[in-house]
């Protein structure tokens, strides 16, 4: 504080140096600080004080007066002290809550000591409360438990209020201890299990708590003992007068519970129709606890959720089903790592650690029904016991692929990685051969009875996990050894079930297609649909299934409008079959969205993809794999119009309910996040951009082998979201460089990505100035050479004439030399007979004669007819439109024969 | 706290129509109030203050026991929520408004400075409960990256600035513990949102300063 300059220095003068200066730019302004302060230097330093200050953006007084809510939830200092209550003298304020305040206070008689004193606040009726806190007087004297802290005496203010004396607790609520002392989830527990069994013994004496929650499990820290005390035993009891009945009173009383911690609220203490309240509400706060301890929020998270009325808060409690523990902790967004790092680890295993057995036991705990949860507190406390000691718990239900799991993760490092990646595939597709038996009819489900679903599952456990064992050289097995192997095991195996071996094959199929070998798949898939066909007809959800597994083979092998029209058929078929909200039609639509979205047909798409994923929403939940991979393809959709910003709650939505639901390197969670970060990339958001596809990449490289071209892409675009942030460009080189390199082998020249990283990668070494700036355009205007189809011609030219100009400045070189290098580019293509070469060839000429190089254009184009025509596949429409480039090259030069004669071989000719 | 004999004669039947039950009795009266100081009574504003101040000090207790530890309970949101209870939505003439969010701005002052004494006096004094570092930051801080305001300081350096530039004060007032805009403040005020503007930069930078910020 600076009270003396202030007092030298009037505001008035202050105030008006300052504003006569504070628009005038550095120079102008120092003369004018100077003429108008003259010899005040105090005046002067002041101003130029405040002035460094006004240059700082944002801060001070920014935004408007805020209170911090104090950690312990209790100082807000508002209210005032009083000295005495009753025959206790007041010492301080321990804490204010929703009933009233809590105050450190001396007893003198009969012992000297000090204890905690709460005064509840006004509009209770204390004459009643009193006289019931009396009557369960013998009661409360019966708890004597370590972790209990005891009432002793109860009475009544000067101003009528009543209050409470008890046991005088040195601590602060279980929930801050843990967060403060950055306990691990296991230390949690343990610290959970006291507390536990201080409930189970006033259970035991007939005593209910009532109000269990953070703020009346304290946690006392003396001498080295760390104890959880819970306080307030059978205050709320005679607080809360008839028990769960009505009144004013009750429901004053009920409305302030309420407005205090409404989550820990058990939906029958909001609505007495659903039963009287009994030890039971002790269990659902308890399961609360566990929630907010284990996932750093309540399940309902109702105290967040700010202006909620009453109403909708005691809805949210009777209906409204909470996310698992693991899900919310999935979905905790900005706040993860902080929540993680408060139980010393890291998102990622925070949330393992509460995957499975405790979600089970929570959520049993706290379920709406009260004859669902733990019968006992000692049932709950035994379930936690259990699970620390890994033994099953009573809650858990472990699915049918725990085994397979457990199996794969054991040997991740052992089994090849190949290998793995197909067995992972076809496990992972395991679930979807049974979830695709939920839809079957009842014909199909006779025949895939519980039986047969054993038998694939041996099938895939067995003979697949057998193979990839490293014992049994399975690490030497390729992917197509284990492949062709699995296909002959099939026949083998099911030679008996028609139905289920198609089924298998369809599995296959779909892991073949995620493999990338798009043959293989379709050909797998062909019998399958033969025989279901025949087995079953056209219209069993079976049949359709396959036949988008079909379609969708189809449509990788580039053969899009034949996939159009089996998905349009299908989609007849199976709307006059089973109307529109039927899942099956549902996939259908879906399919056929994203392919006309593919298609580029996005008009047509993105009303039948918004209608499949509403009505699929009605069906199933919002994170099944149903409703996120036609609302990938909305987001696709979107974003192929340029419509980012529309795109972004979506994406954002399905990457968060993927992750939620699936493993990170799930095709739908992979898929989800690249389409987010583009969305983010396209609108500028590079940071948010770059952190996804940091864990994007992350994922890819652990389940994928290095090379594949979805790491390099991932990488790419990392690069690219680095790039463009202020002052980080240099560090995106490596990733532009690797990952065009790694693209180009594993796509090969042909494929658009190749051609986009090499132009990306060549815009970037220029703007950093390197000298391979050239060489990589090289590259990337030889791939654009490469394209086939005629309306691209004009950015052929372009990219040509950019190259020219790059190289011309970089190297120095004088157009015909630097022409001269891309015809020796083109010369490589050619010599190595790969098929583009004529068009590279005539791209390349027609890009010269835009250069006035008609020489060289002559050469280029004569050179690609001759190789076009020599083709032993000769391409028709690339051979007419080098004859009109010819034509057009001689009717510039004026040659009228040869522009006739090329006139009639082009498209004029026809 | 109470309105003056005078006021309080009004007829009720007059008063906006209220469905909190419970609130209606200081509705009734801020409205009457707010009336009065409008006809030019001079005590009225006198009256004003005390019924907010106790309306926000409630709020504000209510509030800050459902809000997580480590959350922040704007001020803004707090004064709007107490026009809204005391005034309802029926009454929007400005003048109304800007005595109304005068005196609010001014009771959140008190609040804030009160508590920030208190919580010091607790910190230094009667200090036998142990502070926990996380305590330490409660006088204003908020953990938004926002600058820490000490309040009893500002509310000593808003008294200088008060004794010497009352209407720039009243433009921190506003600005700062009402949560107005520039737009919102300059109609309040009856000035030009541009010299709301230069008021406002030049009291912030004043006041950074005399609160000792580098």
């Amino acid at each position: 504080m600076n009270e003396r300059n202030s007092a030298s220095s009037s505001l008035a003068r202050v105030k008006e140096v300052f504003l006569a200066i504070v628009e005038l730019k550095d120079v102008a302004r120092d003369a004018e600080i100077a003429r108008l302060c003259g010899d005040d230097l105090e005046l002067r330093d002041k101003v130029v004080r405040m002035l460094g200050r006004h240059s700082v953006e944002g801060g001070f007084l920014e935004a408007p007066a805020a209170i911090l809510v104090p950690a312990t939830g209790t100082t807000s200092g508002l209210e005032p002290m009083p000295e005495r209550i009753g025959s206790y003298a007041i010492i301080d304020l321990l804490g204010e809550g929703g009933f009233g305040s809590v105050y450190r206070a001396r007893q003198e008689v009969p012992i000297r000591r000090e204890v905690a004193l709460k005064v509840i606040r006004r509009g209770m009726d204390s004459r009643s409360v009193i006289a019931r806190f009396e009557a369960e007087r013998q009661t409360l004297a019966l708890l004597s438990h370590p972790n209990i802290a005891r009432v002793i005496d109860a009475g009544q203010t000067d101003d009528g209020r009543p209050y409470f004396v008890m046991e005088l607790i040195e601590g602060v609520p279980i929930t801050r201890y843990c967060d403060q002392e950055r306990l691990p989830i296991e230390r949690r527990l343990r610290l959970f299990m006291d507390v536990c069994r201080a409930v189970e013994h006033a259970h035991q004496k007939g005593v209910i708590h009532r109000d269990i929650k953070p703020s009346n499990v304290m946690v006392q820290a003396t001498g080295g003992r760390v104890d959880a005390k819970v306080i307030d035993f059978g205050i709320a009891k005679a607080i809360e007068p008839m028990g769960a009945g009505s009144g004013t009173e009750a429901r004053l009383t009920m409305e302030a519970q309420l407005l205090g911690t409404p989550d820990y609220m058990s939906p029958e203490q909001v609505d007495s129709e659903l039963g009287d309240v009994d030890t039971r509400v002790d269990i659902y706060a308890l399961g609360t606890l566990l929630y907010e301890l284990l996932a750093g929020v309540t399940p309902l998270g109702i105290a967040r959720r700010s202006g909620s009325s009453l109403p909708a808060t005691m809805r949210l409690i009777r209906e409204v089903d909470p996310p698992r523990p693991s899900q919310r902790v999935a979905n905790l967004g900005d706040e993860a790592a902080e929540i993680a790092a408060l139980r010393a680890t890291d998102p990622r295993r925070h949330r393992a650690a509460v995957t499975g057995d405790l979600d089970w036991i929570v959520m049993r705990a706290i379920d709406k029904e009260r004859t669902r949860r733990y019968d006992s507190v000692g049932s709950l406390v035994a379930d936690v016991q259990r699970h620390l000691a890994n033994e099953p718990i009573l809650a858990a239900r472990p699915g049918p692929w725990y085994v397979t799991r457990k199996f794969v993760r054991r040997h991740r490092v052992a089994v090849a990685s190949s290998v793995l990646l197909f067995i992972s595939l076809m496990v992972g597709l395991g679930a979807t051969l049974l979830a695709l038996s939920r839809a079957v009819s009842a014909e199909a489900q006779a025949t895939l009875a519980r039986d047969d679903l054993a038998t694939v599952n041996d099938f895939l456990v067995e003979d697949l996990l057998t193979m990839a064992r490293p014992e049994r050289g399975g690490h030497k097995t390729t992917i197509v050894e284990a492949m062709g192997n699995a296909i002959t095991l099939v026949d083998r195996r099911f030679a008996t079930q028609p139905i289920l071996a198609a089924r298998v094959r369809a599995v296959m199929a779909s892991a073949y297609r995620a493999l990338g070998l798009r043959d293989v798949a379709l050909a797998t898939v062909e019998p399958a649909e033969r025989i279901l066909l025949e087995q079953l007809g056209p219209d069993d959800p079976l049949t359709l299934d396959v036949t988008l597994i079909r379609s969708s083979a189809l449509s990788d092998l580039g053969r899009l409008e034949e996939a159009e029209s089996v998905l349009r058929d299908a989609d007849e078929r199976a709307r006059a079959a089973f109307g529109l909200d039927h899942p099956a039609t549902l996939s259908v639509r879906s399919h056929l969205g994203e392919l006309l979205q593919k298609m580029g047909k996005h008009g047509e798409a993105d009303p039948i993809l918004i209608d499949a994923i509403e009505r699929l929403r009605r069906l199933r939940p919002d994170d099944d794999a149903s409703v996120l991979t036609p609302a990938l393809s909305l987001v696709a959709s979107l974003g192929a119009q340029k419509r980012y910003a529309e795109a972004i709650p979506y994406s954002e939505v399905v990457l968060r309910r993927a992750k939620a639901r699936h493993s990170a390197s799930d095709p739908i969670t992979l898929a989800a996040a690249n389409n987010h970060a583009t969305m983010l990339t396209n609108l500028g958001r590079f940071a948010e951009a770059e952190e996804t596809y940091r864990a994007l990449l992350a994922t890819l490289t652990e389940s994928m082998p290095e090379g594949h071209w979805q790491i390099a892409l991932a990488r790419h675009s990392l690069g690219v979201s680095i790039e463009r942030q202020e002052g980080r460009r240099a560090e995106a080189t490596e990733l532009l460089r690797t990952s065009a390199t790694d693209l180009l082998a594993a796509l090969g020249p042909d494929h658009a990505f190749t051609e986009r990283v090499f132009g990306v990668l060549a815009n970037h070494l220029r703007a950093i100035q390197s000298p391979e700036e050239v060489a990589a355009l090289e590259q990337a205007v030889g791939l654009r050479l490469r394209v086939a189809k005629p309306d691209e011609r004009d950015s052929a030219v372009r990219a040509v004439r950019s190259y020219l100009v790059r190289a011309a400045a970089v190297r120095n070189e004088s157009t015909p030399v630097a022409l001269g290098n891309l015809e020796a580019y083109c010369q490589a293509i050619v010599d190595r007979g790969e098929a583009p070469g004529a068009n590279a060839l005539s791209n390349l000429g027609w890009a010269c004669l835009d250069r006035s190089d008609s020489v060289r254009a002559e050469r280029l184009l004569l050179r690609a007819d001759q190789l076009a025509r020599t083709s032993s596949d000769p391409d028709l429409e690339l051979l007419r439109e080098i004859a009109d480039r010819l034509a057009t090259l001689y009717d510039m030069a004026g040659n009228r024969e040869e522009v006739r004669k090329w006139g009639a071989k082009g498209s004029g000719g026809r | 706290m109470n309105a003056s004999e005078g006021n309080r004669q009004d007829p009720a039947g007059n008063h906006p129509d209220n469905t909190q039950g419970s609130s209606s009795a200081p509705q009734g009266d801020v409205t009457r109030l707010l009336r009065a100081i409008g006809a030019g009574d001079h005590h009225a504003p006198d009256d004003l203050l005390p019924l907010v101040y106790e309306e926000l000090r409630k709020l504000a207790a209510q509030r800050l026991e459902r809000e997580r530890p480590g959350q922040t309970l704007q001020a803004t949101a707090l004064v709007h929520e107490a026009y809204l209870r005391l005034v309802g939505d029926g009454d929007t003439s400005w003048e109304n408004k800007a005595h109304f969010f005068g005196a609010a701005a001014l009771a959140m002052r008190r609040i804030l400075v009160d508590r920030a004494r208190r919580l010091g006096r607790d910190r230094h004094g009667g200090g036998k409960r142990p502070i926990s570092l996380a305590e330490i930051d409660v006088a204003g801080v908020n953990e938004s990256g926002h600058d820490s305001v000490d309040f009893v300081a500002l509310d000593e350096a808003l008294r200088r600035m008060e004794a010497e530039d009352e209407r720039m004060a009243r433009v921190v007032m506003l600005r700062y513990f009402a949560g107005f805009s520039i737009e919102e403040t300059a109609e309040a005020l009856g000035m030009s949102p541009t010299s709301v503007k230069r008021e406002w930069s030049c009291a912030r930078a004043w006041l950074y300063d005399e609160l000792g910020g580098e």
